[in-house]
């Protein structure tokens, strides 16, 4: 397995609380230690927690030791002055770069920790450093002169932070669950972010399933004085390469980024399907570090049909000369892990059992690290909804000169569409499909807008789908777009992958102590890529002359487990069914 | 920085809302403002350095006055004391462009108003506070104003009640449990009630002990009838014209000061009792949460308010009230620092 030595990097969670406020008890060490040893999976190997002298601000830190296995990089870390304090979850991978840049100026090193640039760049540029970083990260920052914290999110919102702010203590942490082991903070259902997971399947951000714990949003940051904390400002991202990059750069910033991914003193493998996004990554890996292993999941209820992955997948690992570990999974084994899937799973989805499953497979393998395709279909227009979504919108945008028409229709269509036992979502085509909002959430949407009343009750659906505003959110996203793939690129890239595939790639792969790293999901590759600019062709031709033929014959099926059949709801309405159940079980 | 406020009463009128709003616009007036206009709907007029109210009543003249107000003064920041004066401050605040700060007190602010008219100055307010938690979180779940616009700004304590003589009421009772609140009818949720039906399972182990409830109002008559069809008229006692020395003395004296209110916005007598070193019982599932968080504050365990408070007597050595603590957390100088703070953050956006 591949180990390219760098020093010192740990996967971690951090959570913290500062009482802001001046009426309020000073911050308690004791329930900062019950949320911090909450997250223990997320960081077994080690922990630590800081008081401020003031005691008004408690930090907590968990870590999960990837490189440098020693204490140098024990966070939270204090600069040498005294009057800082940085703890951060998640990889920088440019901190090589960022650090000369910083020693070229002047600055002075005492470890060669990524913490340590990271905590030096902070207290030279406060926030205007946030866009330099490359990486996933979830951070506190601590200024003892100002009595000012700066919390922040990267730009993918690849690593979580969860916020609560009471009025008078501001709580944070990397789960909402620890966030409420404390018990300072009320349990309320959120009808907005209720009517978000029956919608989508996950939870848009902010929301959560509570009223009082709130996401930062991605590539955002958020400070937080004595006068309480400001409103989340984004943070400005690096602009995109605009014109005509060709395959030559793709390839050049997919091996970039692969590279950088790839940083660790623990074995890094890589989860393999038989799809194009892991066999290109596994390619590309493999050329950097020959001793690469590479895991596939397979299912018994797959065997010998178009989605078994695990054929494919031996066809890919044996043409690239992979070590290849394959691990069956069945149904009895799901119906004794749920429980624990269910306590693992921070925020209810309907999509993160799969990527649970392989992040199981490879701790059993004594993985601590893998990179995983994730992203590659946002970033290469490789769902169905490239296609679909600016179609069903071209379609049905002229019913938005005529208002009330679409709803209407919906009304009248919708007992139709149950005798014809079609989909809900036809009765609502002329409605949403209008926007090219509207038409993303009729593709990705589980339940309709009008489905809701019966599942949560008429005035907390109307509430909930008021607060939400989903189809204004994504019309907003779908703006960052300038022509219709690019926009439901940001869509996807928005909220499929943002709520619901990155969550459930952290609490799954932190669940088994396991890092997960996402190459396709990266500043600099997005910069060059961004907008849909490429297919899935062209990102397949990168690692052409390393893959089997037969890998460009195979139709897209997605890593996809028998769950329909487990759960007794064969079908598409599999997802509904399990949307249900997950609803009644948080 | 000149400030224009709009206030249902701040000078010259007695109640907590009337309180808290002297002590928030004298705040801004000995801090960050040159100026402070006060404009209240009673009280009539007041002037001291830097701060000057007038009074106007009635819809129309008040409208009048606040838009004379307005361009005379031409203010950086417009205050709205209350959330039935909204409409009129956010209509001002939307033609001049002013940043807005409404204050919320309590209950007021724990449902949406039904009149689409009262909620639709909402989105023109760039900063809220809650005197509490509890209020600021009930405010949230029906405002749809962001969190971080909403903070907290807690009722305050009076000075007075750290150091100035108190005077022995005429009715001297020996060891008594001590309630201090308005006696209306329509605010039974204050839990008179449910001391009085108390008190005979308290004296059985404790029975030396008064009951006194300072306060007047509607509902005297009714717990003086409960009091005695509960057996314990003797033991409660009810202090009608209890002037401020004597309730001073009332809480520096009292054994206990116990009042299960379900309805407070914050509970500026529980914040009283405890500046005054007494330690204080109650319900805590309101804005009392927070002063009850003091030292010497205690919550009612289960729903046997009996049992609750023979164990506050019981253990009131081990749970001293702690005026130092009230003082740093709640007093004057906290609350000046606060408003300073919230009133610069409000006029930077």
């Amino acid at each position: 397995m591949t180990s390219i030595v760098e020093p010192r990097k740990a996967m971690c969670a951090v959570n913290g609380i500062y009482a802001y406020h001046r009426s309020a008890p000073d911050a308690d060490p004791a329930e900062a230690e019950s949320t911090r040893d909450a997250m223990q999976r997320r960081g077994p190997d080690g922990c630590g927690l800081w008081q401020s002298p003031d005691q008004r601000l408690v930090l907590g830190h968990r870590r999960l030791s990837i490189i440098d296995l020693s204490d140098a990089g024990s966070q939270p870390m204090l600069s040498l002055c005294g009057r800082y304090v940085l703890c951060f979850n998640g990889e920088i991978y440019n901190y090589r770069t960022l650090r000369d840049e910083l020693e070229a100026e002047g600055e002075q090193f005492r470890s060669s920790s990524d913490t340590e640039v990271l905590l030096r760049l902070l207290q030279r540029y406060g926030s205007k450093a946030l866009p330099r970083l490359r990486g996933m990260f979830a951070l506190a920052f601590w200024d003892q002169q100002s009595h000012e914290l700066l919390l922040a999110r990267d730009r993918f919102g690849i690593k979580p932070l969860y916020v609560a702010d009471d009025g008078w203590h501001l709580r944070f942490a990397s789960q909402v669950k620890a966030l409420l082991n404390s018990g300072a903070i009320p349990c309320e259902p959120d009808p907005a972010g209720q009517a978000g997971f029956l919608l989508t399947g996950s939870i848009p951000e902010p929301f959560t399933l509570y009223r009082g714990v709130r996401a930062l949003p991605a590539g955002h940051f958020q400070r937080c004085g004595p006068a309480g904390p400001s409103a989340p400002v984004p943070f400005k991202p690096a602009p995109e390469v605009g014109g005509s990059a060709g395959p030559d750069a793709l390839k050049s910033a997919l091996e970039d980024s692969v590279r950088a991914h790839l940083v660790a003193d623990v074995p890094v493998g890589v989860f393999l399907s038989a799809g194009i996004d892991s066999a290109v990554l596994a390619a590309l890996a493999s050329r950097q570090n020959p001793e690469l292993e590479a895991l596939t999941v397979g299912f018994a209820e797959y065997r010998n049909s178009e989605r078994d992955e695990v054929t494919l997948a031996r066809q890919i690992a044996g043409r690239l000369g992979l070590r290849h570990r394959v691990s069956y999974y069945a149904k009895a084994q799901f119906e004794s892990d749920l429980p624990q899937v269910l306590q693992a799973m921070d925020q209810p989805s309907i999509d993160g059992l799969n990527t649970w499953i392989v992040a199981g497979a490879a701790a059993e393998a004594g993985w601590k690290t893998a990179l995983s395709g994730l992203g590659a279909d946002e970033l290469f227009a490789g769902y169905p909804s490239f296609l679909e979504v600016p179609r069903w919108h071209r379609r049905a945008s002229w019913a938005g000169w005529v208002p009330g028409l679409g709803s209407l229709l919906r009304t009248m269509l919708r007992p139709l569409c149950a005798v014809l036992g079609l989909s809900p979502k036809a009765a609502g085509m002329l409605e949403y499909g209008r926007s090219i909002g509207g038409a993303y959430l009729l593709k990705r949407g589980l339940f309709m807008p009008w489905e809701l009343p019966a599942l949560m009750g008429r005035s907390a659906a109307r509430e909930g789908l008021k607060r939400l505003s989903l189809v204004r959110r994504m019309n907003q996203q779908a703006l960052l777009g300038s022509n219709p793939p690019a926009a439901v690129s940001a869509l996807e890239q928005g909220f499929y992958l943002k709520n619901q595939l990155l969550r459930d790639a952290d609490w799954a792969g932190m669940n088994h102590s396991l890092e997960i790293r996402v190459p396709y999901v990266d500043t600099t590759l997005q910069q060059l890529a961004g907008g849909a600019r490429f297919s899935k062709i062209d990102l397949l031709q990168t690692a052409a002359d390393l893959l089997p033929q037969t890998l460009f014959e195979r139709p897209k099926t997605g890593f996809t487990t028998p769950l329909d059949q487990w759960r007794g709801h064969p079908g598409a309405g599999w997802a509904r069914h399990w949307a249900q159940e997950l609803q009644c079980r948080f | 920085m000149q400030v224009l406020a709009l206030v249902t009463e701040a000078f010259n009128a007695r109640g907590g809302i009337q309180a808290f709003n002297r002590h928030w616009l004298m705040s801004l007036a000995e801090g960050p403002a040159s100026r402070v206009e006060v404009l209240a709907t009673g009280g009539g007029d007041y002037e001291s350095d830097r701060l000057r109210q007038r009074s106007a009543a009635g819809r129309w003249r008040y409208l009048a006055k606040a838009r004379a107000a307005l361009t005379r003064q031409q203010p950086d920041l417009l205050l709205c004391g209350h959330l039935s004066l909204l409409p009129l401050a956010a209509f001002l605040a939307g033609r001049s462009g002013l940043p807005l700060w409404l204050q919320l007190h309590g209950i007021e602010a724990w449902q949406a108003p039904d009149s689409r008219w009262r909620r639709w100055g909402l989105p023109r307010v760039t900063l809220a506070t809650a005197v509490s938690r509890y209020t600021r979180r009930r405010f949230l779940n029906w405002s749809g104003v962001p969190d971080h616009q909403v903070r907290v700004l807690p009722n305050t304590v009076a000075e007075d009640c750290f150091a100035d003589p108190a005077t022995a009421p005429e009715q001297l009772p020996g060891r008594y449990l001590l309630s201090v609140g308005r006696l209306n009818a329509d605010e039974a949720y204050k839990g008179h009630d449910e001391v009085i039906r108390a008190l005979p399972v308290v004296l059985q182990d404790q029975p030396d002990l008064h009951y006194v409830i300072a306060g007047s109002g509607t509902d005297l008559g009714r717990l003086e009838h409960l009091a005695a069809r509960c057996g314990v008229a003797e033991r409660v006692v009810f202090m009608t014209r209890a002037s401020r020395r004597e309730l001073l003395w009332l809480y520096r004296h009292a054994e206990l000061f116990v009042l299960p209110s379900s309805g407070e916005g914050f509970g500026i007598v529980y914040l009283e009792a405890l500046a005054c070193g007494c330690p204080v019982l109650g319900l805590g599932q309101d804005g009392s949460a927070d002063p009850l968080s003091l030292p010497g504050g205690t919550f009612v365990a289960g729903e046997d308010l009996a049992v609750s408070i023979l164990s506050a007597l019981r253990e009131r050595t081990n749970r001293p009230a702690d005026p130092e603590s009230v003082r740093q957390r709640f007093g004057l100088r906290a609350f000046r620092a606060q408003v300073g703070a919230l009133a610069a953050e409000t006029l930077s956006q």
